[in-house]
């Protein structure tokens, strides 16, 4: 009988939760922008030759190149990955300097300071920013030898 | 029953997101750099014009001219400028129409004619030396008697 009486109970509150859902509703949309995916390309920031105890900048427009593609106008943040030396204390490298586009021409582009804080650009209506950079170099008593050092563009969108 | 049976739609619709593209990317480039054996300029001769009179003009060429002497990594190209004095201390001894040779050897014979400027001019030194000579005119308008001497400069770097 109590386990009739339960049963009972337990169909008569499944009628009675189903009575409830019968009542006004009402809704919204869950929204995403897919957009294309980010990638970026480099080219190498090369100083070419140097004496062991001297100084070279190389200005963006003649420097390393990084070259990013992905959605129409959106706009993203740039930070840098920035060497204090080329693999060598005696090898130092400062004072990066920049430029950044939305056409793939120095001509008409914006001055940008390489760095590791955050900077927002945009990319062009069809989805590209382009961005030179350039630095200099100065060695103090450097031994004779090659020198080299990564340097590190991440991109993000806002 | 439907109650319970919307709240586990919901459920899974919160389970099963879709993936997400990458919203990030970055590359590493490389800053390059070749540390070549030490430069060293010798000036080996100074640009004499020797005596000149009142309102004369006297030009002296390159193969008689002041000397530098470059040494520097054999086969690599170096970036040459030079700083010229537009007058030899005094404004009424204008110098001008600078003119140059470079060898890789220290004659002047078969040496090759430049320009000093300061423009930067590139040259190669296939022993790791360069031999440079100039010459110059100078123009004495109504000076004054005296000596009269300024620098010439000349600066190295490799490209």
């Amino acid at each position: 009988m109590r386990r009739s009486l339960s049963l009972a109970a337990a169909l008569l509150a499944v009628a009675a939760g189903t009575a409830r859902a019968q009542g006004t509703t009402g809704s919204i949309n869950a929204t995403a922008s897919v957009v294309a995916a980010l990638s970026v390309t480099g080219t190498n920031l090369a100083f070419g030759n140097i004496a062991p105890t001297s100084f070279k900048t190389i200005a963006p427009a003649s420097g390393g190149t990084f070259t990013v593609t992905g959605a129409n106008s959106q706009p993203v943040s740039v930070t840098f990955g920035l060497p204090a030396n080329l693999g060598a204390a005696s090898v130092a490298i400062g004072s990066w300097t920049g430029l950044s586009n939305t056409a793939n021409s120095v001509v008409g582009a914006a001055a940008l300071t390489p760095s590791a804080s955050a900077q927002t650009l945009s990319l062009s209506g069809t989805g590209n920013l382009y961005v030179w950079i350039g630095a200099t170099v100065t060695t103090t008593a450097a031994p004779v030898a090659s020198y080299t050092a990564p340097v590190t563009m991440t991109v993000v969108y806002n | 029953m439907r109650r319970i049976t919307c709240l586990l739609l919901v459920a899974a619709a919160l389970l099963a997101r879709p993936a997400r593209l990458a919203a990030q990317a970055s590359a590493t480039t490389a800053a390059t750099a070749t540390v070549l054996q030490a430069l060293t300029v010798t000036a080996t001769g100074d640009l004499l014009f020797g005596t000149i009179a009142f309102n004369a003009t006297k030009t002296i060429a390159p193969a008689a001219g002041g000397t530098f002497q470059v040494r520097g990594e054999p086969g690599m190209p170096v970036s040459v400028t030079f700083t010229l004095p537009a007058t030899l201390a005094h404004p009424t001894l204008p110098l001008s129409a600078w003119t140059g040779l470079v060898n890789t050897t220290p004659s002047s014979n078969s040496a090759v004619a430049f320009a000093p400027s300061a423009v930067p001019q590139t040259l190669s030194a296939g022993s790791g030396r360069l031999y440079l000579w100039l010459g110059a005119t100078l123009t004495a308008l109504s000076t004054p008697s005296g000596t009269y001497t300024a620098p010439v400069t000349i600066t190295v770097v490799y490209n």
